[in-house]
């Protein structure tokens, strides 16, 4: 039904994509932000952080998506290294509700709320931020102004230029502007570069890979690099599976003290 | 028969080496050759790269630099511009105008080229870490872009609550906000700080004070101190010298050739600099006028027997007085420049600071230069414009106040030698009283004047912080991740507190401070006490990271969490002060290594200081009697005999006591910059001594008895010699007008050097001659050397 849904998209997007070119770069952005999304998916996380003198941290990670009407959820529970062992992290994000953010610390045993995050805070260390995960490799229309890129640098891909709509907005999630290389037929940006609120280029997102998973095209690797702080996150996943009717007790806050939980 | 004896011998039978009859033959054909080399050499000038920074004396391969430079490295530890922020309207900066101005500050310097903009730390962009419910919340210290006085109130709550930010973005009375700005080359920062003073001048209100130090603004200051000192010195010293050799050779005209041997030599010297990219040192600055101080006595002991040859002998044309003035002056000049060679090199050999390495190494290009142009394209100039002695009162030949002064002087030391050896040997142990004053020091204050506004900002800056000098230790664990255990973080808290303890340590940090301070948001523990469950360490950095940036540690522990920075801040740089806290922290740490199975070392600025000043300290001694074996030895060589070349000494010693007699006299410390005075002056004034025996030697060779010896001729060579000492003396003292105070003392104490061994050579080698050679003559008659 997904893929069939996206076919439908695609054949009325595509048209005006060659019509005009205001018309296009909003068709373009309205066609990644019309990507499916799977109710339910399960995989493996790594995570390798290497900051800018080449030292990497290297943590793995059970991960959760459920992509609900009523909310977006995310859980993180972390396997190794030891040290942080059974740490698990839960993100739920309802529409035009402040996101809730919790975390375990077994040393503690303790679920701990944490405060309300702005988009641009940065994600658990990562060089991503909070807003890059609510997003998921989309642009809302209501945070950018689109164009289209009319020169870009020998990419095979159409390019979405976007700048914020305001000066608030681009605070917010900390980028002013980005350009988006975008795999159309994947409805997936391959390539993103964003630059920071006083426009200095900020930091690449390359999405290396790209699978279906149900029937959503799902990101399986991606690096993100932060060419200010020369830090960089790479992140893939293994055994990815889609998990339709992803029980929502598993995102409860009192679950995460319970250990990695086992999804069937 | 001695050495030189043979030469002169050769002179006087063959008239002049081949080569002066070259000279003589074709000098434009010379001129213009030596102008062209001059002009390449000169086109090197352009190349020149500029090191102001007082670090460029630290030997790279110091192990306390290692270990500092490896610091930067894993910590990004960097010299920044610092600015600290003052209330003009409160006692404590945390009032809403004044923080305000740090959140401008903090957004705006970051758009300034040459700011590492995502390295400026400030309360404006730091976070504090709270407990809510045992919740951890890491909020902004300054939660506000337009802070009012409810915000600056909770900003001051969340700086108290934070005791590690404490002398660090703030004072701990809170009367100082601290913004740190790291720039892309802390040594070229000139055009970055000027920006910087601009926004700060732009952002800052009436109500608030704003001070700008730091080591990069230091550096940049000294550049400016730099550019401005070459852009007057060079112009000054040689007006300076040009008047001094216009009142010896009483001639405008008999400029011309001394003005292009000064400048020629200064501009080959600095002009190769910039050929083979050597750098432009603080302390190069003073290169250009030394050199051209050394030239102008080579082309002034030419001149004068040029112009004395044309006076004496009326038909001599200009050429034949050349001639004469050539066979009576190249060996002299010879000597005296290969001594001075002699000298520089041992400069830069006995030094493992490169700034005194490459000073000794130019300058003794640059006194090479002078010598060659001296021979070469002086006598050219002299005959190419026929260069005439002045008539009538002012001629060279008629004996002035000077000659009689200095007859006075020769004969009163020659007749009454034990006298005059007990008086100058009176003055030496005077001297040398004063000398044992002079101590090792170093405080890079001392760089800067009184009325400096870099220093007055540092001076603030440290008075409200109790002090932003470093001492470092960088502690290591065997594996990544091993410092995040209890016991890691215990062991590490030992040594801090041990630091605590030592003198002149306001203040320590660590990353220990951190985890206790987490340990005590979400445990409740009591405040300074560390988690003892093995994992807790990395969990509450793990929860941190959750909510703050990264990297917010990186300044506190590396990224593998192995390596870490435990940082002590003194109340003063003053090496004699330091040094102890120095060496109690290494018996600190060589204690604390048995007990902890982690390692450990000394760095910071304040032990690279002592390092490298214990450095000098051990080898200044060294490099001093490296010069002088150099300059001796190649006396001996040159005149083939131990007794003159131990006369010829004799005021170089005078001179090396008087430049430590005034250091110690003045309180003017022995540092990098005035460690090499005395070995200069070594080489400086050997020149004296060799001039004067080369002539008495000469008069001797030709019969004259040991009293006329020091008659005549001598009285002109004298004379030459006493307007050299001016020339240099009064040069140097040019470089007393700049504005660095380190080059002020460099100038005056060369111009010490100098002068004493001028009078050295005047009184004590007429004595001395008078006692040794005299008693020599008496029991074997007539014997020239012994």
């Amino acid at each position: 039904m997904r893929c069939l849904s996206s076919v439908l998209v695609l054949a009325v997007l595509l048209p005006m994509l060659a019509t005009a070119d205001e018309l296009t770069a909003d068709a373009l952005a309205a066609l990644v932000i019309e990507r499916p999304a799977n109710e339910g998916r399960v995989g493996t996380m790594h995570f390798e952080l290497i900051n800018k003198r080449g030292r990497s941290r290297n943590r793995a990670a059970l991960m959760m998506h459920s992509d609900r009407e009523d909310a977006q959820r995310i859980g993180i529970f972390f396997m190794r290294p030891s040290m942080i062992q059974e740490t698990a992290f839960l993100s739920i994000n309802r529409p035009g509700d402040n996101d809730e953010n919790w975390l375990y610390l077994p040393t503690t045993e303790r679920v701990r709320r944490l405060p309300t995050s702005d988009r641009g805070d940065t994600f658990m260390g990562t060089d991503l931020t909070y807003g890059d995960i609510q997003e998921n490799f989309k642009f809302p229309a209501e945070d950018w102004f689109f164009s289209l890129d009319t020169n870009p640098e020998q990419s095979p891909y159409p390019v979405l230029h976007g700048v914020a709509r305001t000066p608030e907005i681009a605070k917010e999630l900390g980028y002013q502007e980005f350009r988006a290389a975008i795999d159309v037929a994947h409805q997936f940006p391959v390539k993103v570069e964003y630059t920071d609120t006083d426009n200095a280029p900020l930091k690449t997102v390359e999405v290396k890979a790209i699978e279906w998973v149900g029937d959503a095209p799902t990101a399986m690797a991606f690096e993100v690099h932060n060419i200010q702080t020369g830090h960089t996150t790479r992140v893939h996943f293994t055994e990815m599976r889609h998990v339709p009717n992803l029980d929502v007790e598993f995102f409860a806050p009192d679950a995460l003290a319970y250990g990695i939980p086992e999804v069937d | 028969m001695p050495f030189t004896e043979r030469l002169m011998q050769r002179t006087k039978t063959k008239s002049d080496p081949a080569i002066f009859r070259t000279i003589i033959r074709y000098p434009r054909v010379l001129l213009i050759a030596t102008f062209t080399l001059i002009v390449i050499a000169a086109i090197g000038l352009g190349g020149v790269t500029k090191d102001p920074s007082v670090d460029a004396f630290v030997p790279q391969d110091h192990p306390a630099a290692i270990a500092r430079d490896k610091a930067a490295e894993v910590f990004g530890l960097e010299d920044p511009v610092v600015i600290g922020l003052t209330s003009r309207t409160s006692e404590s900066a945390f009032t809403a105008s004044t923080l305000e101005t740090l959140v401008k500050l903090d957004a705006a310097i970051r758009q300034i080229d040459g700011v590492k903009k995502n390295d400026v730390i400030s309360l404006a962009s730091q976070n504090a870490m709270l407990a809510d419910n045992g919740d951890l919340l890491v909020e902004p210290v300054i939660d506000d872009d337009q802070p009012n006085d409810e915000t600056a109130a909770l900003a001051l709550a969340r700086f108290q609550s934070m005791p590690m930010l404490s002398g660090v973005l703030a004072a701990p009375d809170a009367s100082m906000l601290i913004l740190i700005a790291p720039v892309v080359d802390a040594n070229n920062a000139t055009q970055t700080l000027a920006d910087i003073r601009a926004l700060v001048a732009e952002v800052t209100d009436a109500s608030t004070q704003a001070h700008i130090a730091g080591v990069a603004t230091m550096n940049a200051r000294l550049a400016g101190m730099v550019d401005t000192d070459t852009r007057i010195f060079v112009p000054a010293a040689i007006v300076t010298v040009l008047l001094i050799l216009l009142v010896a050779l009483r001639r405008v005209s008999a400029l011309t050739g001394p003005l292009l041997v000064i400048a020629g030599s200064a501009a080959v010297a600095i002009g190769l600099m910039g050929w083979i990219g050597a750098r432009y040192y603080l302390i190069t600055t003073a290169l250009p006028v030394v050199i051209m101080a050394i030239a102008v006595a080579d082309t002034l002991h030419l001149s004068t027997y040029f112009l004395q040859a044309r006076t004496q002998r009326a038909d001599f044309s200009a050429a034949e007085a050349v001639g004469v003035a050539l066979s009576k002056a190249w060996l002299p000049i010879t000597l005296t420049s290969v001594t001075t060679i002699a000298a520089f090199c041992g400069l830069s050999f006995g030094t493992a600071m490169q700034p005194i390495s490459e000073f000794g190494l130019f300058a003794a290009v640059g006194v090479a230069a002078a010598w060659v142009l001296s021979l070469t394209a002086l006598p050219a100039v002299l005959i190419l414009t026929d260069l005439r002695p002045s008539h009538g009162a002012g001629s060279i030949a008629k004996s002035g106040w000077l000659d009689r002064s200095l007859h006075k002087v020769t004969d009163f030391a020659f007749e009454r030698p034990v006298i005059s050896l007990l008086a100058t040997t009176g003055v030496f142990a005077l001297l040398v009283t004063f000398a044992l004053q002079a101590r090792f020091d170093y405080e890079r204050q001392r760089y800067f004047t009184s009325d400096d506004l870099v220093l007055q900002a540092d001076s603030s800056i440290n008075r409200a912080l109790g002090g932003v000098n470093f001492l470092d230790v960088v502690v290591t664990a065997p594996e990544d991740g091993s410092l995040m255990t209890p016991e890691a973080l215990q062991s590490i808290s030992e040594l801090r507190g041990a630091m605590a303890e030592l003198p002149l340590v306001s203040q320590v940090n660590g990353i220990d401070s951190y985890i206790a301070h987490m340990h005590h948001l979400l445990t409740d523990a009591p405040v300074s006490t560390l988690p003892d469950k093995a994992r807790a360490p990395g969990q509450y950095m793990f929860l941190y990271e959750a909510s703050g940036e990264p990297e917010d540690f990186k300044r506190d522990i590396d990224y593998e969490h192995r390596t870490a920075l435990v940082r002590a801040q003194l109340s003063t740089d003053n090496y004699r002060a330091t040094r102890e806290t120095v060496r109690a922290l290494e018996l600190v740490v060589a204690d604390w290594m048995q007990s902890s199975a982690l390692n450990a070392d000394i760095s910071g600025r304040i032990a690279v200081n002592t390092g490298w000043m214990d450095q000098l300290s051990t080898n200044h001694i060294k490099g001093l009697l490296l010069a002088t074996a150099l300059v001796f030895l190649t006396t001996w060589f040159v005149f083939r005999s131990f007794g003159y070349a131990v006369m010829a000494m004799v005021p170089v010693v005078f001179g090396v006591i008087c430049v430590y007699a005034t250091m110690g006299a003045l309180g003017l410390d022995i540092a990098p910059a005035t460690s090499m005075t005395a070995a200069i002056a070594t080489g400086l004034g050997v020149d004296f001594g060799i001039h004067l025996i080369s002539l008495i030697r000469q008069q001797r060779t030709r019969g004259h008895s040991t009293y006329d010896a020091f008659s005549h001729d001598y009285l002109v060579v004298a004379r030459a010699c006493f307007y050299s000492a001016i020339a240099l003396g009064v040069a140097l003292a040019v470089i007393c007008i700049s504005s660095a105070p380190v080059l002020r003392w460099f100038g005056l104490l060369v111009s010490t050097g100098a002068f004493g061994s001028l009078i050295g050579a005047l009184i004590i080698l007429p004595a001395l001659w008078s006692v040794v050679y005299n008693s020599v003559e008496r029991n074997s008659s007539y014997a020239l050397s012994f």
